[in-house]
This record gives C-alpha cells, structure tokens and sequence, in this order.
C-alpha cells in the first residue's frame, strides 16, 4: 500500500505564537500527529499511520504531514473546506483555470514582482474562491507567509470593532506581515447591508492596496465586480494601480460548488 | 600465582619503545626515581637519546642499548610488559615511599632537640619529594625545532580526540579534541541523556572506546535505549513506544537482539558504569575511564558527581569542573581525553525555550554558568517550544565556543517511534541551520 507523500510543510514548524492562537480557536485541534489527524482520524490507533481510502484506492496515511498542512493552511485563514480538494476538483471554466495555472506556476517570480491575481465573476458559485485557495495552498506548501480573509473582516478589525482583542491582535500581524494576501469577495461590502461606509472602505482599501504595492507583496482578490466596476467606490487612483499590479481573471459559467469536505475521516486526505 | 612486577625492569625494557619515551618525558621521570644504579644509568642514556638525537621521535634501538649498556637483552628477557603510564605512577610510589622513608628515619632522631628546625626541614624535603614527581609543564619554544610542533600539531589533528555523531558537527568542530571539554545542557527531561546516547552509540561504531558514567539512570535504560537507536536505523522494526509500554511480540525481541549484537560487534567498546556515591568524585571518573583503557568520557550528570566542598555551590561546581578539566589534560600513554559532560539547564532556561526567546536557552541558565563559560571548550544546548515537541523537532546550538564559530541546527528527533536522532537536512542534504537561537 503506498504511503500519502510528504511536502515541504513537513519540517516547517508554525511559530509558537500562532500554533497557541490556533490552538484557541480550535480547541480540538491536535497537538501532535501521535494523537490525532484530520485525514485519517488515526484509525489505526495511537502512534500508528491510520488508513485513507482515495478515489477507490487504499493509503498509508502520512498523519504528520497531513496535521501538519492543516495547521499551516489554518494558519493562513484557509478553512477545512478548501484544504481537502485539489485542482482536480474544479470541473469550471477551463479558460479561468488555465490562466490561474499560469500565475500560479510562476509563482515565484509573481510574489517577486508583486504580481497578484483578480479573480471575478459576476454569477455566484462558480469557483473564484476555490481557484484563489488553490492558488494560496501552493503559496503556502512554497514557504510564503499567506493570510486569506474578506474585505469585511479587515474593516471590522480597522474600526476595532471585534471584541476578542487577542484575536484581533493576531489578526492585524497576519494580515500585515502577509507575504500574499488573499482578500476574498470585494466588492460585497458595498452590496445592501454590507455596511458600506464610502470614506473610511476607501481609505482602507487605498491604503492596504499602497502599502503592499510599495512592500512588492502580489495580493489575491475574489469579487463579483470587474476592475472598473469598483472604481466609483473607491476612485480612480486606486482602480488603477489595481490595474497595473494584477492578472485579472474573468470566471464565467453557471452555479457549482464542490462539496469534497463532507467525506469523512478515513476517505479523504489534505492535498 | 601472581609474580610481583620490577618496575625498573620493566621501564628499561620499554626504553626502546619511542612512545614509552615520550610518556616518561611528558610524566617527568627522571633518573634519581630509580634506585637500581644500572637502571638509573640505562634511563638517562635512553632519554638522552631520545630527547638529542631522536629528536623526541626516536627511541634508542635495542642495538644501541645493548652497545650502551652491554648486557641489556639478558636483563630485560625478565620484563613481562606493562603500560607505561602504570609503570610511572608505580615507580613514582615506591620513590615516594622510599624518599619518605628515609627523610623520616633521618629526621626523627632530632626532634627532640630542635623540633620546629626538624619540622621545617621535613617540609621542605617533602615538598622536594613532590615536585619531583609532579609531571613537568609542556614546553614550547617557538621557532625552535618547529618539525617536531608540526608533527604534533599533525598527530593532534589525526588522533581527532573523540567524534561527535553527526556529520556536520565534525566537520564544523573537528570533534571533542583530546582534553577538551564539551559540555551538553539542556533542561530536565528535554533529552541531555539521549543524545549522550547517541555520541556514545557513534563513537562506538568509529572505534572508540567509551566510557559512560551514569550517574543518574541505570545502566540499562542507558544500553537499552543505544539498542531502540540501533534497531531502526534501517527502517522501523519496532515502534518504540510500543516496546516500551509493553506491547513485545517475539519479532520485536528478536529485533531487539539483533540490534544488540549488532552493538557488541562494533569496532569499539562500550563501558557502561554507575559508580558507587563515593566513586563519583571528578577524579574518580576520569581515573575509571582511564583504567578501562577507554579513550572518550561520558559523564551524566555535573549535578551528581560528588563535587569539593567549597563555600557556595557555585564555587562547588567550578572546583569540579576544575578538577574534571586537570585529569582530562593529564595524558596517559600520550593522550588525552576527550570528555563530554551533561549539564542542568535551570527553569528559566526552559521558561526561555517555550516562549521561543532562547531556542536553547542562555548561559546564564546554567548552575555555575560562570564556571562553565570559563572551564569549558565548547558548552551546546539543546531545546524546543511546544510546537517543535509536537514536530519532532529538536534545536542544537552551541552556547560558548573557545576555537570555532558559533553554530546551531533544527534536528529531526524522533523518541517515540524510530528513536532516530539526526540533523534535519533538506532535499539537497543540506543541513538546516539555525538563524538565531
């Protein structure tokens, strides 16, 4: 039976800090691949590789590299639903597909430049989040510190208005120390009760878009809108350097969502 | 039945053995230690020889012993043959002995009249009786006869004192080099006494012969985990965490003993030992490692050997580390020890790790960490937060070093399943250092 590979996350230790702040948030979440793993769930007992089934096909599993994605991928704000599919899973627009493949396997000379990606499409469902996380995984397997959260989020957190502050402190030093961002939905907040606030979204959308461009850090950004759609919101400066600092990507298609999370333990592996 | 040995015999005979020569030399004999007046004669011209002509390389041939002092071979077909450096401490206690002696029946006899007089002259010549036998200061002239300072620079580097257990340790130390002392520290429980297990386990398959005082854990918990590093290192064939909670199924014994013969065939010796509490004096230690014919000292831990009294703990501590230090430079047949010893890293130390603002901790988490700076050659640290533990990761830096740049490397460190210990390299090989610690 062949073992499930390992990857460079392996050996890549989280810092203390944020192995406690994941802790915290997910209290089951296990401390060590003895005890616990989120592919196999140890079906094999403690201390021992349990068994996946995958596409029909048996696996040894590899639990240390396994707990050892989901934390880093947690870590980067990637949720369990998007750390169990892989490309394989997208079955969307193939041209949209090509063009994220393409960024994605210039990866290094994209976060380099500060090249980053726009994923939009006007129909909701057709997999913009899904090819952003991909692309993220592989930011993250590649050793790039990656945060992946909504524009929402990043103004909730700028108006101070979370009540958990060690949250909230944990969550400004990712996004800032982010070496690609993935900022998913923008555009929503300006939706009916999004809680659109002209003045103060614009500063902050100008200013994260300044700094990074200024840092040379590529940000991902998912939206409904395209590029110039948001330019009456937030102006034509920030429109443009968006512009220039982005590979636009347009997904076109109808409503699919995978649903690969469902599977449970023992049939299914983080990729 | 057991023959009594005549040492003076038994040096003459080794007089034309150049490494005997030079164990005399460094031990400072000297011709008025003998009381044989034939040997006396037979040991200057031999050490003359020697240190002239021999340029501290040579020792006379047995030709040239016998053309010297005509009847050499008839006398020394008697010698038995002993180690030198056994053969000097005898013949410096029959000196003393006899010395003493005589200073006491001379003296004695005037005490009565003028005691203190008597008194300080006995000193005196007591004193004189010591000094005598106190091995000499190695010597270097600088400029003078520099062949013989590059043979010895050469053979430092060739004998290479004793290994450490991976690859880029000794290429980045050259080893534990003969006298030197290495000291491991870490915090209680973090695994000082494991990677002891590994340095033996390593210099053990180079060659050398250790010597491993457990001062702490018993004897077997000291084989038996050398045996758990051995049976998986060609893939795992007994889950160690299995083994140990009980879970043995013949296949895993049979493993085992493998892995055990595997260990008595090596090319060196393991001597493992936990001496009784009055044995566990600096001196003591080094002594048994010495008398075991063993070339590398593994001392677990500074805390339980039975260090000198002194006013405070601390100057306890540099008294034993002193002392360590002295018998380890002391060279015994030409060479010297190489010693690594464990050391407690305090709370604080530990405190420092989990937060992450010392991977290894610093010096100043150390019991006596002055003395320790200051007598040590080399002082590594092991240590990991948390998240590292639930990795199987372990941090190895250096804390003090006297002749190399410091150094640290994440290791992959794995006591639960394979017991396999190593410095984490990447695809490459390359080594995964540590950036700051």
């Amino acid at each position: 039976m062949l073992r499930l590979s390992s990857s460079p996350l392996l050996n890549k230790i989280l810092p203390q800090e944020d192995a406690e702040e994941l802790y915290r948030i997910y209290p089951d979440l296990p401390r060590s691949h003895m005890s616990g793993c989120p592919s196999c769930g140890k079906n094999n007992g403690y201390g021992v590789d349990g068994t996946v089934t995958i596409g029909g096909s048996d696996f040894i599993c590899n639990c240390h590299d396994q707990l050892q994605r989901h934390k880093h991928y947690l870590n980067a704000g990637i949720g369990a639903t998007y750390q169990f599919i892989t490309w394989g899973d997208y079955s969307g627009d193939a041209d949209a597909f090509n063009a994220v493949q393409s960024w994605v396997s210039n990866l290094d000379d994209n976060v380099e430049s500060g090249k980053g990606l726009y994923i939009w499409g006007a129909a909701n469902g057709t997999g913009k989040t899904m090819l952003a996380m991909l692309s993220l995984k592989e930011c993250v397997v590649r050793g790039y510190r990656c945060y992946a959260t909504t524009f929402q989020n990043m103004l909730s957190s700028m108006k101070s208005g979370w009540k958990d502050a060690v949250f909230e402190k944990w969550y400004k030093e990712k996004v800032d120390s982010a070496q690609v961002l993935l900022i998913d939905d923008i555009g929503k907040e300006i939706m009916p009760g999004g809680g659109f606030n002209n003045d103060f979204a614009q500063q902050t959308f100008d200013s994260i878009l300044r700094t990074r461009t200024q840092q040379g850090r590529p940000t991902i950004f998912t939206s409904n809108m395209g590029i110039m759609q948001l330019q009456p919101y937030y102006g034509r400066a920030a429109v443009s350097l968006l512009e220039e600092n982005v590979l636009a990507v347009e997904v076109r298609g109808t409503d699919f969502r995978p649903n690969v999370s469902s599977k449970p333990k023992g049939r299914r592996r983080i990729y | 039945m057991a023959v009594a040995l005549d040492v003076e015999t038994e040096i003459a005979a080794t007089l034309t053995d150049s490494d005997a020569c030079r164990v005399y030399y460094r031990e400072g004999v000297s011709a008025s230690h003998f009381a044989d007046a034939s040997m006396r004669r037979m040991f200057s011209f031999a050490m003359e020889y020697f240190t002239t002509h021999g340029c501290m390389e040579l020792a006379p041939t047995a030709e040239v012993m016998e053309l010297e002092c005509p009847g050499y071979a008839a006398m020394m077909s008697d010698a038995k043959g002993a180690a030198p450096s056994y053969l000097v401490k005898r013949l410096k206690n029959e000196y003393v002995k006899r010395q003493s002696t005589d200073v006491i029946k001379t003296m004695l006899p005037s005490m009565g009249e003028d005691a203190m007089s008597a008194a300080i002259m006995m000193r005196e010549a007591f004193s004189a009786i010591v000094d005598n036998c106190t091995p000499s200061d190695e010597l270097m002239e600088y400029g003078k006869d520099m062949d013989a300072y590059r043979r010895k620079l050469a053979a430092l580097r060739e004998h290479g004192g004793a290994p450490y257990p991976f690859p880029e340790m000794q290429s980045h130390t050259g080893g534990i080099h003969e006298g030197e002392l290495a000291v491991l520290v870490g915090p209680s429980g973090m695994g000082k006494t494991l990677l002891a297990c590994k340095f033996a386990l390593e210099a053990v398959r180079q060659g050398h012969d250790v010597f491993f005082a457990s001062l702490e854990l018993a004897i077997e918990t000291i084989t038996n985990r050398i045996e758990y590093m051995v049976v998986n290192e060609d893939g795992l064939k007994v889950p160690i965490f299995e083994y140990t909670s009980g879970h043995r199924t013949p296949e895993y014994d049979l493993a085992i003993q493998h892995a055990q013969d595997r260990i008595a065939a090596m090319d060196g010796r393991l001597v493992v030992s936990q001496p009784k509490v009055e044995d566990r004096t600096p001196s003591a230690l080094v002594q048994a490692c010495k008398a075991h014919g063993c070339d590398f000292l593994i001392v677990d831990q500074l805390q339980f050997v039975s260090k000198p009294k002194r006013d405070t703990l601390q100057e306890s501590y540099g008294a034993a580390l002193q002392e360590f230090k002295q018998q380890i430079m002391s060279p015994v047949d030409n060479k010297r020890l190489p010693m690594l010893l464990l050391h407690q890293m305090n709370r604080g130390g530990a405190k420092s790790q989990r937060e992450g603002s010392g991977k290894v901790g610093f010096m100043t988490d150390i019991a006596g960490s002055a003395w320790v700076e200051q007598i040590s050659d080399i002082v590594w640290g092991i240590g990991r937060n948390d998240e590292e533990r639930n990795n199987d990761i372990m941090n190895l830096a250096t804390l003090k070093t006297r002749n190399v740049a410091p150094v640290g490397w994440q290791m992959h460190w794995d006591a639960n399943v394979s017991y396999q210990f190593d410095i984490l390299r990447d695809e490459s090989g390359s080594a995964r250092r540590l950036e700051r610690w």
